[in-house]
């Protein structure tokens, strides 16, 4: 059965983005990648495997570094145009051993054991002839073929190589190894179906397995967030004090422990998106300020300004009223004025960025327990109407910038303005913000029991959530 | 052993093993079963989640044919995870539970037992009064069946009936006592007994979520055996005495009731059973013949003459009391008896197993796991470079050769330009190289290095966002080999992606020219940087 395995190798000049492809298809962030030349110096096997067993293979390879001097040493020794495959051959077991064409002979030798070729070429770049000479190699190794333009920079230059292209391969494809989503893999492998009718099946059983995979990761993500939101609504900490202390003596470290406790979960909840996404190798970034918002600090002031629902839609959910916005806006400005911060609030959307400012720190409770004569401090939960919508905004945005973060980026991937300007929530369909909104409020109402059945509803309705984004 | 088939042939004889007939029918969870899975799931959510997967998935192919519903899997998986540590907490449950159900029906026959020679307590001198038979075994009974009734309403049903909220009140504080109770009793054990008990305890309440239903019925068996045991040992009693000793039935309240009235409750009472038999119907003269006074400390029978006249007339009570004994005690409890199991099995098979938690492993059990990274780990790549510190080129030169390296978008005579503005040079040959056809390489490289121009040097443009390949390494050796070893070999990087012609190199690309070419190490090779003007 080895024979019928699917064997792809990923094969094109130099420093084209063979790796990338490799490693985005294959969501394996641990490919090195490098923008100095011949960085991949070994062939490298990633085989596709549904519990254990293997059905397609896709090999990373050096790549063509002098295909010219290597086309012509084979020219010299043809013979006959039907026995080019051996002299393909030939030309790997006469250097095979040497240094002179180390690279060639590596990247041809899975080709000469059966493998398809993916022939990678940067199409941000203008095509020369000299390109022709690889074509060449691999068109007298006659295993089936199809060429995918990669994109590394600006420039697009795919009209001048599709007429070349197109001479040697019987598919081309564009395939942006930094921008592809879900679906534009899914399609690769159909593509590949085209190139060889025995590898089919073993493609048709993979694609299929992917797609389960990846709505898998969909209830999962769901599943990681819903806990994670029904952990920080429901979260609080109590202190006992001494009979000697005071609430200020502690005030301060305890606010500090609560909202630091909430920051670690919120950081845990998207350790385990990235793991599920196989992403383990994000850089982080050290200025704060060039941060998307949702990377930015949970209790930000900008993050607030922009994240969650506004005044508006609040109240609209029955979770606020126009007078709360009011009473917010007079608490933010200092209370200067008894019905100003009323008036405004009934000008909703005036004051927003003021109304959500305010109160985006819990504060402390004081609880006295006389039964045991000790005073209790108390924070949390956090009570903002708008802090489970911030949170989900956030764990959203993090959400899609994961799943759409192709594995040959090691950078956290930044989302478009707009997306960052707005948040998701406060676009989602009505009918569901309003269930969500239902189930924080049950949640918030369990302080301390067990959540479950809540978690199982927010569950349901965010992977709807993640299915819609 | 020994101990163990002796509680287990209790069992059968009390016939309390649902679980048993549970598992016959394959996919319904035991109520142990059911704890444990609970148990496995809490546990699951701190594991890692890799690991599980793996895990989880290699049981799940191992059972995937044989297993119809969630429940048998889930079932299935149980087994297959093996005893362990945190999974008995069912097993030790469910005995508990056994233990307080032959508690309870021991204590309850007892109870009834003495109920019933209390309220029969006939030791000749007076005679036993019908009135407290009625309020504990009518009376009492009814108004308990009453309650068990009104907690099975839905909430916002029984909400609307009076007293209610109070009653709810009642039971929860009975059951926070019961609680703390059963705290106080675990302090008395063993240490570690007591601890694991504490922690049984803990584990419960914390997780009883998805039992949560099964546990209400739970409490509602228990209370229905204590019953049903309490009835029965009643009547046991009640026969027995009825038999073995002569019993004067008499009534007296401090009421004012006539005899009428008395007769018309007793013939309520006896409703359900008038239609069989007239027997167990007290009559009227019946009534008023057994009523009786106390008098100066002495009791008097009403027809106390009429009496010995007719024994009949007063023992004629007992298939009256019998009747009601079974009929508001027995029976009922039989019925509520048979409703619980009856319930708690339909409950048991019909647990909701979707909870996140169920639905999570219900994932992980049947989604094949895909896997598509690399096996081995890659050897990472050399970073280290020569450093790079070529020789500068000589002041008096004039003249140079250039190559125009692989097909690079300039023509000769732009490419004379940038190296006049740049170096000031004048070109002389200007020679492609690096192109489609390797034999042209050798034709430049030949070209250039014949006619032994040692102090003119060779500059070779290349675009600069290319890599430095082996081809032009190759070419540069060559040169070099060709040519004196000092001669200036220079390479120009030219940007000329878009019209950059103007533009310098980018930072990293010349970076990357500088590390790979100075590898070659050769001090007479320079990488410089050319902007094309217009
Ligand atoms: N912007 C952008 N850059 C890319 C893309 N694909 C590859 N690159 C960059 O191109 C450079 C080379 O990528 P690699 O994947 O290492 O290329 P390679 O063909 O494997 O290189 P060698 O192993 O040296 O032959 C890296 O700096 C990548 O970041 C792309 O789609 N977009
Ligand atoms: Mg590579």
């Amino acid at each position: 059965m080895m024979h019928d395995l699917p064997k792809f190798a990923v094969i094109g000049r130099v420093n084209k983005g063979k790796s990338s492809i490799v490693s985005t298809l294959a969501e394996d962030d641990t490919v090195i990648i490098d923008r100095g030349a011949g960085t991949t110096r070994a062939c490298r096997e990633f085989p596709v495997r549904i519990d254990d067993t293997v059905l397609l293979l896709l090999i990373d390879t050096p790549g063509f570094q002098q295909a010219p001097r290597a086309l012509a040493w084979m020219k010299e020794h043809e013979v006959s145009a039907a026995n080019r495959r051996e002299v393909v051959a030939d030309f790997v077991r006469e250097f095979g051993h040497t240094d002179e064409f180390a690279d060639e002979c590596r990247l041809l030798q899975p080709i000469l054991e059966g493998a398809g070729i993916l022939y990678v070429v940067d199409g941000a770049k203008p095509f020369r002839r000299n390109y022709e000479a690889e074509m060449e190699i691999l068109r007298w190794t006659g295993q089936p073929r199809m060429a995918l333009i990669n994109h590394i920079g600006e420039g697009d230059f795919s009209k001048e190589w599709m007429p070349a292209l197109d001479q040697y391969f019987s598919i081309v494809r564009h395939f942006d190894a930094h921008r592809v989503s879900f679906a534009d893999r899914v399609r690769l492998l159909q593509s590949f179906r085209e190139l060889h009718d025995g590898w089919r099946a073993n493609l048709d059983q993979a694609i299929e397995s992917l797609q389960t995979e990846w709505q898998r990761r969909q209830r999962e993500a769901a599943h990681i967030i819903a806990r994670m939101l029904v952990d920080q609504l429901t979260f609080s900490k109590e202190l006992v004090l001494a009979r000697y202390e005071t609430p200020d003596d502690h005030k301060f470290k305890l606010e500090r422990e609560f909202h630091n406790a909430l920051r670690e979960r919120e950081r845990k909840a998207r350790q385990q998106i990235e793991k599920l996404y196989h992403h383990s190798k994000l850089e982080t970034d050290e200025q704060d300020l060039e941060k998307p918002v949702f990377e930015q600090d949970l209790f930000a002031e900008s993050t607030w300004n922009l994240l969650g629902l506004n005044p508006k839609q609040l109240i609209g959910l029955g979770a606020i009223t126009g007078a709360t916005v009011g009473g917010m806006i007079d608490l933010a400005v200092g209370g200067a004025s008894f019905l100003a911060g009323t008036v405004l609030g009934g000008a909703i959307g005036a004051g927003s960025a003021i109304f959500y400012s305010a109160q985006r720190l819990a504060t402390i409770e004081n609880i006295m327990k006389y039964v045991q004569g000790a005073q209790v401090l108390r924070i949390g939960p956090h009570r903002n109407k708008n802090f489970p919508w911030v949170l989900l905004d956030r764990a959203l945005l993090h959400y899609i910038s994961i799943r759409d973060l192709a594995h040959s980026r090691r950078e956290r991937l930044h989302l478009t303005e707009n997306q960052e300007k707005t948040g998701l929530v406060s676009r989602l369909d009505h009918e569901l913000r309003k269930q969500l909104a239902r189930q924080f409020e049950e949640i918030r109402k369990k302080t301390g029991d067990d959540t479950s059945k809540e978690l199982t509803r927010l569950s349901k309705l965010l992977l709807q959530v993640v299915k819609e984004i | 052993m020994r101990r163990e088939t002796c509680i287990s042939h209790l069992w059968s004889l009390t016939n309390f093993n649902f679980a048993r007939i549970a598992t016959q029918q394959g996919n319904r969870l035991r109520l142990a079963e059911l704890i444990n899975l609970e148990n496995e799931l809490i546990a699951c959510r701190d594991a890692d989640p890799q690991q599980l997967r793996k895990r989880d998935r290699a049981i799940g192919k191992k059972l995937e044919q044989a297993q119809t519903s969630r429940a048998a899997l889930f079932l299935a998986w149980l087994d297959e995870l093996g005893p362990r540590q945190h999974s008995s907490l069912g097993e030790r449950v469910v005995e508990a539970y056994r233990t307080m159900q032959i508690l309870l029906l021991i204590v309850g026959v007892l109870a009834g037992a003495s109920a019933a020679s209390a309220t029969l307590a006939f030791d000749g001198s007076s005679p036993v009064n019908v009135v407290h038979f009625l309020a504990v075994f009518v009376g009492m009974q009814t108004l308990f069946l009453l309650f068990f009734v009104i907690s099975l309403l839905p909430n916002r049903i029984a909400k609307w009936i009076p007293g209610h909220g109070e009653l709810l009140h009642l039971v929860r504080s009975l059951s926070y006592f019961a609680g703390k109770l059963a705290g106080r009793v675990a302090e008395q054990l063993p240490a570690d007994k007591s601890s694991r008990w504490q922690q049984d305890w803990h584990a419960l309440r914390l997780r009883h979520k998805l039992y949560q239903k099964v546990e209400r019925w739970l409490l509602y068996g228990l209370t229905q055996r204590f019953s049903l045991a309490f009835n029965t040992g009643a009547l046991v009693l009640c026969l027995y005495l009825i038999v073995f000793s002569d019993l004067a039935f008499a009534w007296n309240t401090t009421l004012q009731v006539s005899s009428q009235a008395f007769h018309e409750i007793t013939t309520v009472i006896a409703a359900p059973w008038a239609a069989f038999s007239d027997q167990a119907v007290p009559s009227l003269e019946l009534v008023e013949l057994s009523r009786y006074f106390r008098i100066e400390g002495q009791y008097q029978i009403a027809g106390e003459s009429a009496r010995s006249s007719n024994p009949a007339a007063v023992g004629g009570w007992w298939p009256f009391l019998v009747l009601s004994l079974v009929t508001y005690g027995l029976l009922p409890r039989m019925l509520t008896f048979l409703l619980t199991r009856m319930k708690l099995n339909s409950l048991l098979k019909n647990v909701p197993l979707d909870s996140a938690d169920c639905d999570a492993l219900y994932d992980r059990l049947t989604t094949p796991i895909i896997e598509t990274r690399a096996i081995e780990p890659e050897e990472p790549a050399v970073t280290a470079h020569q450093p790079y510190a070529p020789v500068a080129v000589q002041a008096e030169v004039q003249t140079c050769d250039v190559v125009l390296w692989g097909e690079i978008a300039l023509d000769r005579s732009r490419a004379e330009l940038a190296v006049q503005q740049r170096f000031g040079w004048r070109c002389q040959n200007v020679l492609p190289a690096g192109g489609l056809d390797a034999q042209v390489d050798d034709e430049t490289c030949s070209k250039l290095t014949k006619d032994g121009q040692e102090k003119q040097p060779i500059l070779v443009l290349v675009e600069s966002w290319e890599v430095p390949n082996k081809a032009l390494l190759h070419f540069l050796q060559q040169l070099r080999s060709k040519s004196t070893p000092k001669r200036a070999l220079l390479v120009g990087l030219i940007n000329t992606e878009g019209n950059g012609l103007q533009h310098p190199p980018e930072r990293e690309d010349w970076q990357t020219w500088r590390e790979t070419l100075a590898d070659l190490q050769d001090p007479y090779l320079r990488v410089e940087t050319m902007v094309v003007t217009a």
